[in-house]
């Protein structure tokens, strides 16, 4: 066997360890998972023999790099290169521990490291897509913190039991305005600990997956379902105080969404301070405002709030468009239910004398394409905000539409923007000024600065 | 043609407490085992308890692991694949090289292939595996 240095310890520390399973066996185990009693794991790794002994290390592991190892994402010599120090510890022919010693990094002896690509290549054993608490356990958890959503049809025609159609929608609804109201709470809550754009960006994906509305429990009388956010497993992530965060998210959205009267103007007026963002608010609330304006059902829900289930009141179309566009308030009945579209037009134009003639003839009678489009790519190279001049190095491109509803949208990745306005103009004017508010803050804040670096050219004050 | 294994006397010997084999059958199917070269070196297709007397190796087990019906037969895998990560996770393995066969329903019988695809192998008496066995991978 390899000579070894380290501190030889006195006995072999963990004497309590029980085995999860043998990852990687051939004449016997070779890599086993085993766990203690306050469920730390370890990997007992094959690395040498002689007439006496077996020679293993034993390498603690935390959960993360167990998922990871076993979905190839990690290979062991990864994990093993990773750990500050191991045990090896020697197993005699009668499985008494007969040494044990503390081995640093630095002296594991070269031979004793898998090789670079020493990924898990094989299946992963069943049992490790189970979660170590029961099903029943893990629902019931689950159960604690759900809310009862329950959507009982009011003229029942098939007697109370729901369409499947209807049933679908209610979930998509309920699923997508609880969706954006996470991204939007996280964003509001740790906006000053993640300053990176695009680390801001990825981490709200993981979180609308960690936070997903779960199904854990339902009654099909009518079509009543009781959902949660999941609070034990999912995202596992090092931001202080998103465990606390996730676990509260799920209460204040009933609380903030759910639980309002929507029939009221005042509801407005809320909706409008909690969720200043026009777009982002429609988001939220349209999909709520959707079940309540279908007259075919009525909408309850039960939660810890109240003792009794609580049936929400109706909205006709005039409070349902207050509240989803209201911003479109002062248009005239008329330009409310003219739903607007970009369409793109290939027209036919004569050029005489060096200048191109494009009239309201060239559009009547020259069009030779056209087609309905879903956004217009536009690109900025410059613009003004309050005293001054913001100068690009590159055109920063964003994205315009009109949505379903005649709201005119500008959606900026680069600097994870998006804006909503009544018209062309006050979308972008909404734009420069969020844009403007952002890139100046960010200088004086001295944050944001790759992307600073990376797009803007010059902040000039205007004379 | 005989259906007594080949190492029933060991099997016999270990006063294991399950039945061994337990959920075995025959099967046709490519094999492939770590190996020594040459292909039909005899220790090559020894059961784990034979071989590890022979090398004068002590049996390579943990905590909590009984005596193993297991230890009675041969390990393979249904991929050369399966075996190629397992060199390169074990550089400290003594095999060599990889030999691949065909495991025919006359030579013995099968348990059950696990999540690596790794399985074990109980040879009839009169099977004779390093003469239907060749190498195929040199590490």
């Amino acid at each position: 066997m390899e000579q070894l240095n380290g501190a030889n310890l006195e006995i072999f520390p963990y004497p309590e360890l029980s085995k999860v399973y043998d990852l990687i066996e051939f004449d016997g185990p070779l890599l086993s998972h085993y766990k203690d009693a306050s469920d730390l794991n370890f990997l007992f790794y094959w690395v040498d023999s002689d007439s006496e002994v077996n020679r293993w290390m034993l390498i603690e592991i935390s959960n993360d790099e167990i998922k990871d190892y076993l979905n190839s994402e990690i290979s062991l010599k990864f994990i093993i290169r990773s750990k500050s120090n191991v045990i090896i510890t020697h197993i005699k022919r009668d499985m008494s521990y007969s040494e044990s010693i503390y081995v640093l990094q630095s002296q594991i002896p070269i031979n004793y490291y898998p090789e670079e690509d020493s990924f898990y290549t094989f299946d992963i054993p069943a049992q490790y897509f189970s979660d170590p608490i029961s099903e029943n356990q893990y629902l019931n958890i689950l159960r604690d913190g759900a809310s009862v959503f329950r959507l009982r049809p009011k003229n029942p025609y098939f007697n109370h039991a729901v369409r499947a159609v209807d049933a679908g929608k209610f979930l998509i609804n309920l699923t997508s305005s609880a969706s954006v109201y996470s991204a939007f709470e996280f964003y509001n809550s740790f906006k000053d600990n993640i300053t990176d754009p695009d680390k801001m960006k990825s981490t709200i994906l993981n979180v609308k997956k960690s936070t997903e509305l779960l199904v854990v429990n339902t009654q099909f009388r009518s079509f009543e379902v009781t959902l949660a956010i999941d609070t034990i497993v999912g995202m596992e992530d090092n931001l202080k105080g998103y465990e606390e965060w996730r676990k509260s998210i799920f209460r204040n959205y009933f609380e903030d969404v759910i639980d309002v009267d929507y029939s009221i103007p005042e509801s407005i007026v809320t909706f409008k301070e909690k969720f200043p963002d026009e777009a982002v608010r429609k988001k939220i609330i349209k999909p709520i405002a959707d079940i309540l304006l279908d007259s075919s059902f009525a909408f309850e829900t039960k939660s810890s709030a109240h003792d009794a289930p609580v049936l929400h009141k109706s909205i006709n179309k005039t409070t349902y468009k207050r509240l989803i566009a209201p911003t479109l308030d002062s248009a005239t009945p008329d330009q409310q239910n003219d739903r607007k579209k970009l369409m793109n037009f290939v027209v036919e134009v004569i050029e005489r004398d060096g200048k191109t003639i494009f009239g309201k003839k060239s559009l009547d009678e020259g069009i030779l394409f056209q087609n309905e489009i879903q956004n217009v790519s536009l690109s900025l190279n410059f613009f003004t905000f309050e005293k001054y001049e913001i100068s690009f190095k590159k055109p920063l491109i964003y994205y315009y539409s009109i949505d379903s509803d005649n709201l005119n949208n500008i959606d900026c990745s680069t600097f994870n923007l998006t804006i909503s306005g009544k018209s062309k103009n006050d979308v972008i004017k909404k734009f420069w000024n969020s844009l403007g508010n952002f890139i100046i803050d960010s200088i004086e804040n001295d944050t944001n600065k790759d992307l600073l670096n990376e797009y803007i050219e010059e902040v000039s004050e205007l004379n | 043609m005989s259906k007594t294994l080949k190492y029933q006397n060991l099997i016999d010997s270990q006063d294991l407490k399950v039945n061994c084999p337990d959920e075995a059958t025959e099967a046709e199917l490519t094999a492939y085992r770590l190996s020594f070269d040459p292909a039909d070196k005899p220790e090559n297709y020894l059961p784990n308890l034979i071989e590890d007397e022979l090398l004068k190796k002590p049996p390579r087990r943990l905590h909590g692991d009984g005596k193993h019906c297991e230890a009675c037969a041969l390990s393979f895998f249904v991929s050369l694949e399966g075996c190629i990560a397992v060199l390169k996770a074990f550089p400290r393995l003594p095999h060599t090289h990889i030999s691949s066969g065909i495991l025919e329903n006359n030579d013995g019988v099968k348990g059950k292939t696990n999540h690596s695809g790794h399985f074990v192998f109980f040879e009839y008496e009169k099977t004779h595996l390093n003469s239907k066995f060749s190498i195929i991978f040199t590490r």
